[in-house]
């Protein structure tokens, strides 16, 4: 192995992470964002309860984990963002990789609102500001919602200056570069994160009540297991969850070294995303739990139990309830934050790459020239009294048609059409891991564009069916396939757009004789070393 | 708590936890292997064997 810390990339040293763990942090980060807390633990119980966890293992070791891996190989052997990936697998197929980029632009837009509420919230929680009714005040004296959906211009200050400093802490870690910037703010946040919830769940167990929540929680329901919308509601949760499918994996995984372990790191981010799931399950219905018993109703006669609702709304009640409220108040919206920023920093670093390959940026040119205009958009549209419909309603299509999509033709591309899967499974095995089978094949070749298909299909036909949330036609038209109009318009227009290097001048690498990489890995073996099976030629 | 709520917690925890403890040690076994690969072709490129490094190499 050459000495140096960095490939040559555009004729400058190509970022790597400082290590494995510096990588698994920032993988982790990505996965466990806002969903893991508040959209897990309400999936769980309206589709089972204790039961859902078969179909949420079977997802998770069926779809998430093998398009995980699938993530990871495309960009470990492919050496670049996803457009520069794809592009370097077939010329026709860059344009699916700025897809994937345009997705992302459209997904920051408004995430870095919700992560600038949630840091808000940490301020209000010190003093229980929300008062007797934390509804009213999110929605009203917060967010100042408008009465009807629309794209209006009144600015809301209160919104404002969160969300700027919002974008400006995202902008100067992005521009720090990956080593220096993603992975300390990870190694960072992560630990702290974790700690922090754990601080919360511990507090949610000793609350009164907080049994009759985890009994809520955890108690099977078998008869929903017959049930092919709860199946579809787990490999929905497990595909949403992991950050897979839109570039985000691609890219990290490009910055790993060329030996590094790529199947047991995804081993350890799949089941590091479920395990902080579970811990969020059991801190948000043990405080649900607690709600209840202070409200003198079942937790199943609760209003919300998922969503911004359960963040800003019934957390907020809560925490007035509970002894040493404002200091759980604190953590809980920190918590937030933490794992909203990670998973905004990856989103972002997905443009930030791309930009930086197509134009031979510097990290610190593309998170000025990409992230202050998408910075300025993001202001206008989220800092509004209009902010909260507008943001409904791009997350609904942006995932259900954009990542869905995406995750669908990803598949189908690269099993079907390009037929590469028999070499990412040889990359994945040709390096110490836990050795991948044909099933992988069939699995991301077959079994995850069979689901996904179908989650599409029923997805388009529900949005297409009737109007989302009873909005009106036209907006949901202007910002829901706006938004995906955006990213196919970004996708196709980049893809003309000329490379500044040549990102053809590309040798993947020569992959080990058969009988290295179809051994299992349980020592290194001799003459291994001597071998020089990869050349990054740029 | 009832009797088959603590039943699947337990099955939880052991399943989804006991994954990641377990997906730990094997990450943390393959990542010595991984220093060990590293460092022969490290002492290989010190002999200017074939192991010697090539533009690009990581």
């Amino acid at each position: 192995m050459a000495a140096r810390s960095a490939t040559t990339h555009h004729g400058a040293q190509r970022e790597q992470w400082s290590g494995q763990l510096g990588f698994v942090l920032a993988a982790v980060g990505s996965a466990i964002g806002l969903g893991n807390i508040w959209r897990f633990p309400g999936v769980a119980y309206e589709n089972g309860g204790g039961a859902f966890l078969i179909p949420y293992l079977v997802a998770l070791l069926t779809a998430g984990i093998p398009v995980l891996l699938l993530d990871y190989s495309i960009g470990h052997r492919f050496r670049g963002s996803a457009p520069t990936s794809f592009r370097r697998m077939s010329r026709p197929a860059e344009t699916l990789g700025w897809f994937q980029v345009g997705v992302s632009l459209v997904i920051t837009l408004y995430y870095t609102a919700v992560v600038a509420w949630a840091a808000s919230f940490m301020w209000f929680a010190a003093t229980q500001a929300w008062g007797e009714d934390p509804e009213a005040f999110f929605f009203g004296e917060f967010l100042q919602v408008a009465e009807s959906p629309g794209v209006g211009l009144d600015v809301v200050p209160g919104v404002l200056l969160p969300l700027v400093l919002c974008w400006v802490v995202t902008i100067a870690i992005l521009a720090l570069g990956v080593r220096k910037g993603v992975e300390r703010a990870n190694v960072v946040f992560i630990p702290t994160l974790v700690a922090m919830f754990l601080a919360i769940v511990v507090r949610a167990l000793t609350l009164p009540g907080a049994v009759d929540g985890l009994n809520a929680f955890f108690t099977p329901d078998w008869a929903a297991l017959a049930d092919p919308g709860v199946w579809i509601a787990a490999y929905g949760q497990i595909f949403f969850s992991l950050s897979i499918a839109f570039g985000i994996m691609i890219t990290y995984s490009s910055y790993l070294r060329r030996r590094a372990n790529l199947t047991s790191t995804g081993l350890v981010v799949g089941f590091g995303n479920s395990s902080f799931e579970l811990l969020a399950g059991i801190g948000v219905f043990s405080a649900l739990g607690f709600m209840a018993f202070q409200q003198g109703v079942t937790v199943g006669e609760l209003d919300t139990i998922q969503g911004i609702g359960l963040a800003f709304v019934a957390f907020p009640q809560i925490l007035s309830l509970m002894p040493g409220g404002p200091v759980f108040g604190v953590l809980f919206f920190a918590s937030l934050t933490l794992a909203g920023l990670t998973s905004l920093l990856s989103i972002l670093q997905v443009i930030s790459a791309a930009f930086q390959e197509k134009f031979g940026w510097s990290p610190r040119q593309a998170a000025l020239l990409v992230g202050v205009p998408v910075a300025v958009v993001s202001t206008v549209l989220f800092s509004t009294t209009t902010a909260l419909f507008v943001l409904d309603v791009t997350d609904k299509y942006i995932n259900e048609v954009g990542v869905v999509g995406s995750a669908v033709v990803m598949t189908l591309v690269v099993g079907l059409a390009l037929r590469r899967l028999r070499e990412l499974q040889t990359h994945l095995n040709a390096r110490p891991g836990v050795h991948v089978g044909g099933w992988w094949r069939l699995l991301v070749g077959l079994g995850v564009p069979l689901v996904l298909g179908y989650i599409f299909v029923t997805g388009v036909a529900s949005l297409l069916g009737e109007p989302y949330e009873g909005y009106p036609w036209s907006f949901l038209t202007t910002i829901g396939w706006g938004g995906v109009a955006f990213a196919v318009v970004v996708a196709l227009l980049m893809t003309f757009v000329p490379w500044r290097r040549d990102v053809d001048d590309f040798v993947a690498h020569e992959l080990p004789a058969r009988e290295l990489w179809g051994r299992r890995w349980s020592s290194v073996p001799s003459g291994a070393a001597p071998h020089h099976h990869e050349e990054d030629r740029r | 708590m009832t009797p088959i709520a603590i039943t699947f917690l337990l099955i939880s925890v052991l399943l989804i936890w006991g994954g990641l403890v377990v997906s730990i040690v094997v990450l943390r076994r393959d990542g010595r292997l991984v220093e060990e690969l590293e460092a022969r072709e490290r002492e290989s490129a010190a002999d200017g064997g074939a192991g010697a490094p090539r533009a690009g190499d990581v």
